[in-house]
């Protein structure tokens, strides 16, 4: 398999370090004790953003997913192209 | 939960077709399957991506999540948000180990998580104390199981059905299907449970809507005229236990023992990513939509005690049947589904409990020659001792040392160390390990028993595992001692491809 095609989540730093950030971008410890703030439809303005965060993390997560990790999907998948035809 | 106004006969009805549809799967599944571990705790390694979803969902929600979290979110307001990040942050937990884990386990045939620590550790030390630590969450997960399905069953049958009778028919039911099935029907029984929970929580969800009247913008304009402190940034010591919660939660809920090996049954490494993609989403649409039902909770019936705000889902339930014939229906549909998702959450906790009983302890220490078929029949008949035993604590809880019933996280969460940790950092030793998981067990036990949730926000399963962390790197830095400490010697974690 080409080296190059080999990706494994837990190798990339920069991967954790954007998990983190948009962790810490939801938890309103940046805001003192009560606030409660602008509202925008009727919702605070803080709450909206933990909402956005919990959003984006499951967008990070489905990238993640689906560009990070490879470690032997290729060569699964050529066994299996390689069995169904030796089936046909 | 409290009586369902509108359960009785017809809940009765919906219960019996559930059991008959798992009893079905399970006789059907079972029919001319391998008698060997792995078809029947693993599926033969053969999952495709719709019934891993599904299994791996139900593993991840029970019926808890619909009838414990509303109350929660009712008491705690806005930051019970944070269960809804908290399941998705378990994705990254799988991250964390599951890509590697996944080859290691096709290429050595694991069928437990403690097959890893042994290809890995070599020590029989440290195997035991992650058996034991396993069989203990597992054990008390399926604990909590047991009582939440009786008080549903209770519930929606309108005491039709009383709580005893009702628990010890559907873990008949369980036990019939998961014998006859193993990991094959209880997944499969994942899909049609996992289906029926969707539906009932979605229309709960609408039905409270419906209930108020409103948009949820207005809703959330009287939350905040009318319940500030619910809508309001919590304590900086909040924030911190926010965090902590969804660390522990992630890693813990990854590192479950039946989490572990539905990585070791996909068909494929393909299929088990399109199976996590959507489970990224899911939070969303589960404890999101039951996070919301708490909050529309708070509108519809505000100044609830604590004890009361225990039966919000039921109480929401009812005025919700009361809408029209459609809703009466989805109602009822949603209480036999939390039953159902009870049972799957249930049957998966057993399934892992018997193999690493048979496989993990009765073949390693007690018979070794045990062909697989008596391993099979021991875990089969140990299971069903197990849930006996633990239907009679339920009844019967005692009256001290209760606390210990509860972990679970708390002590599954320090494998961490020797599942993650391990599988990238070869110097990483036994020994260290084996004193870190007891010492980060016994910290995080202790603070349960002491009445210490937390330490400024922190939770103990996440100090245990920090004191964990910390005496498996410094003592895998010393200068070895011993030959029996092989840890560092065993370089086959390293995957090549």
């Amino acid at each position: 398999m080409d080296p190059s095609r080999v990706r494994e989540p837990v190798r990339n730093p920069r991967i954790w370090v954007g998990i983190g950030v948009i962790l810490l971008a939801g938890i309103p410890w940046y805001l003192p004790e009560g606030t409660i703030g602008p509202t925008v439809l009727g919702m605070p303005l803080w709450t909206l953003v933990a909402i956005g965060s919990s959003v984006s993390l499951c967008a990070y997560l489905s990238w993640v997913l689906t560009h990070h990790w490879n470690l032997v999907e290729d060569a699964e998948e050529a066994d299996a192209a390689e069995d169904s035809e030796g089936r046909c | 939960m409290g009586e369902l106004a509108f359960g009785g006969a017809a809940g009765v009805v919906v219960l019996v077709a559930y059991a008959a549809i798992m009893l079905l799967i399970g006789y059907f599944v079972g029919r001319g399957g391998r008698d060997d571990l792995k078809s029947h705790y693993l599926a033969g390694g053969n999952l495709g991506v719709i019934v891993l979803f599904f299994t791996l969902y139900a593993t991840q929600y029970s019926g808890n999540t619909v009838i414990g979290y509303p109350p929660q979110a009712y008491r705690e307001g806005f930051p019970w948000w944070q269960s809804v990040t908290f399941f998705t942050l378990i994705i990254a937990g799988y991250l964390l180990f599951a890509p590697r884990m996944y080859v290691l386990a096709k290429k050595h045939s694991f069928v437990t998580p403690v097959d890893w620590l042994r290809h890995r550790f070599d020590s029989r030390g440290l195997s035991l104390l992650a058996t034991f630590l396993m069989l203990w969450g597992l054990a008390n997960y399926l604990l909590e199981q047991l009582i939440a399905m009786g008080h549903a069953i209770a519930g929606l049958t309108g005491e039709t059905v009383p709580y005893q009778l009702g628990v010890l028919a559907f873990v008949c039911v369980m036990l019939v299907y998961s014998w006859s099935g193993g990991m094959r029907a209880v997944a499969l029984t994942d899909v049609m449970q996992g289906v029926a929970l969707l539906i009932g929580v979605v229309s709960l969800l609408v039905g409270a809507f419906v209930l108020t009247g409103e948009s949820p913008s207005d809703t959330a304009r009287y939350l905040v005229a009318n319940e500030p402190e619910v809508m309001a940034v919590p304590s900086l010591r909040g924030s911190i236990n926010w965090l902590s919660m969804m660390l522990m939660v992630a890693i813990g809920i990854a590192l479950y023992p039946h989490a572990i090996q539905r990585v070791f049954a996909a068909r494929s490494e393909r299929t088990l990513k399109r199976s996590l993609l959507p489970m990224v989403w899911m939070p969303l649409i589960t404890a999101g939509v039951v996070w919301c039902i708490g909050m529309v909770g708070i509108r519809l019936f505000p100044g609830l005690s604590d004890s009361e705000s225990e039966r919000l889902v039921g109480m929401i339930a009812n005025e919700v049947a009361g809408l029209n014939v459609v809703f009466y229906v989805a109602m009822i549909l949603l209480f036999g589904g939390v039953v159902a998702a009870i049972v799957s959450t249930a049957d998966s906790a057993l399934l892992s409990l018997s193999s690493i009983v048979s496989r993990d302890f009765y073949a390693r220490h007690v018979r070794p020659d045990a062909s697989e078929h008596r391993q099979l029949l021991v875990g089969k008949l140990v299971g069903g001792v197990v849930v006996f035993g633990l239907l009679l604590l339920a009844w019967n809880p005692p009256g001290t040392l209760v606390n210990i019933f509860v972990l679970k996280i708390e002590l599954l969460i320090q494998l961490a160390p020797a599942f993650v940790l391990g599988m990238y950092w070869l110097r990483l030793r036994a020994r260290p390990v084996c004193w870190g998981m007891g010492a980060g067990a016994a910290l995080a036990g202790g603070m349960t028993l002491a009445g210490t949730e937390t330490i400024y926000g922190v939770h103990g399963g996440m100090a245990g595992l920090l004191l964990n962390l910390v005496i498996c790197v410094v003592g895998s830095l010393l200068p070895s001692r011993g030959p029996d400490d092989v840890g560092e010697t065993n370089s086959s974690a390293r995957v090549r491809t």
